[in-house]
């Protein structure tokens, strides 16, 4: 009886439905961790996506069954889109259009970097992923991580996890990838290029932009009106400068709620039975390829624009056309730096930088209103 | 498939250029349009 009894307990416990994958899965999220903690790698996500890694491995925990708690962040946040929309708001509001209004021409280079996009999209498609899979895997090329969940969400949902990982990993690498591809597609003599100072952009640009911006990008990609519709409202909040308190909230309460939700329900994705399968070896290795392709098609535009340009760009601000605002842009500088340290290219790679952010989601707007 | 692949990505590639370029214009439009009021303004 007694014997029985403990038997029962113990079946209650996840002691007995423990496997190996879960303890992988433990170190797996453990890993994430100490890369956010020891390496400082996108610490904001990577805690909460690699505790929740953590969390969904452990057995039998009622936390992604249907009505449990991380199950409602998913459902909720982001099933429904509406977490990878809001982070956008706050990126909005976190951003200056002023370098991009000053040098319209960048936006081409924004452009251009999204090359990798699609150069992974067929790599995918060779490793034997569906069209839907491969657009999700090739998005990662942006390196935009809210639009690659975004997309994810809407055409591959069982693949979320992996390639939110993968996009918020590389873009965390972005000053280890990009600088040996900018120094091999350069001269010496094109990294010391002077570009001129940018001209101040007045109040009343800054406050139309947003405006122009969207019925540009949403008469010409519908399906990109909820990323942009809310980037553009967030960057209204910021020039505007009459919300000062919804400016403040989406800047920082909102986007720190949003990035906690999103950090869990992207951790929760990984469990051990989808996670440990040749697959995501194969979407990391595909995302890298969709990084150094995007950088070299930032580079080579530049490149060629300075054929066209009676004042020559630096095209190693080309590079920072990938997103990962504003890392890329301030790898731009520093490789710019090395070769003459009185070059100061930052203002001027922040344009193709935020052109980027547009570009990516241009992007996922036509993957959407194509494949889905 | 691979045809399908490479319909989806020569027109979306396309888009996102022709997107980019077509904002690059018309923020060249804005900006002289802006200059116009301002100094209309400053008179």
């Amino acid at each position: 009886m007694d014997f029985n009894l403990f038997n029962e307990l113990m079946l209650k416990t996840g002691i007995l439905h423990l496997t190996f994958g879960h303890v992988i899965m433990w170190l797996i999220g453990c890993f994430f961790i100490f890369l956010a903690i020891k390496k400082d790698f996108e610490p904001l996500l990577l805690v909460p996506i690699g505790f929740s890694i953590f969390l969904v491995n452990m057995p039998i925990a009622p936390l992604t069954g249907p009505g449990d708690l991380i199950n409602l962040f998913f459902r909720y946040g982001l099933e429904t889109e509406i977490i990878p929309c809001l982070i956008f708001l706050g990126i909005g509001a976190l951003t200056d259009f002023g370098p991009m209004i000053a040098n319209p021409k960048t936006l081409i280079l924004g452009a251009s970097a999204q090359l990798g996009v699609y150069v992974a999209f067929f790599g995918a498609i060779l490793f034997g992923f569906t069209t839907k899979e491969a657009a999700s895997i090739g998005i990662i090329g942006g390196a935009d991580g809210p639009t690659t969940i975004y997309l994810a969400t809407a055409l591959a949902p069982h693949m979320i996890g992996m390639v939110a990982v993968a996009a918020y990993s590389y873009m965390s690498m972005v000053p280890l990838i990009q600088p040996p591809i900018m120094k091999l597609l350069t001269t010496e003599k094109e990294r010391k290029i002077r570009m001129k100072q940018l001209r101040p952009v007045s109040k009343l640009e800054k406050i139309i932009y947003p405006i122009v911006a969207t019925v540009v990008i949403c008469l010409l990609t519908p399906p990109a009106a909820p990323l942009m519709g809310l980037f553009m409202i967030g960057n209204l909040f910021r020039e505007c400068r009459v919300v000062e308190r919804l400016l403040k909230t989406s800047q920082n309460e909102l986007l720190n709620i949003v990035t906690i939700i999103l950090g869990i329900a992207v951790g929760s994705t990984m469990k051990a039975e989808i996670f440990l399968k040749p697959q995501p070896l194969f979407i990391f290795f595909l995302g890298l390829v969709a990084f150094s392709f995007s950088t070299v098609g930032g580079l080579l535009l530049a490149k060629i624009m300075n054929l066209f340009l009676k004042e020559k760009i630096n095209p190693l601000i080309g590079s920072a056309g990938v997103s990962a605002v504003p890392m890329a842009a301030r790898v731009s500088q520093r490789v710019g730096q090395e070769a003459d340290p009185k070059n100061h290219l930052l203002m001027h790679a922040m344009g193709p930088n935020v052109a980027g952010v547009i570009g990516t989601a241009v992007a996922a707007g036509m993957f959407l209103s194509l494949l889905k | 498939m691979w045809a399908e692949a490479t319909k989806v990505a020569s027109i979306g590639f396309s888009v996102v250029f022709i997107t980019l370029l077509l904002l690059a214009i018309s923020v060249k439009v804005m900006s002289f349009f802006c200059k116009k009021i301002q100094s209309r303004g400053g008179k």
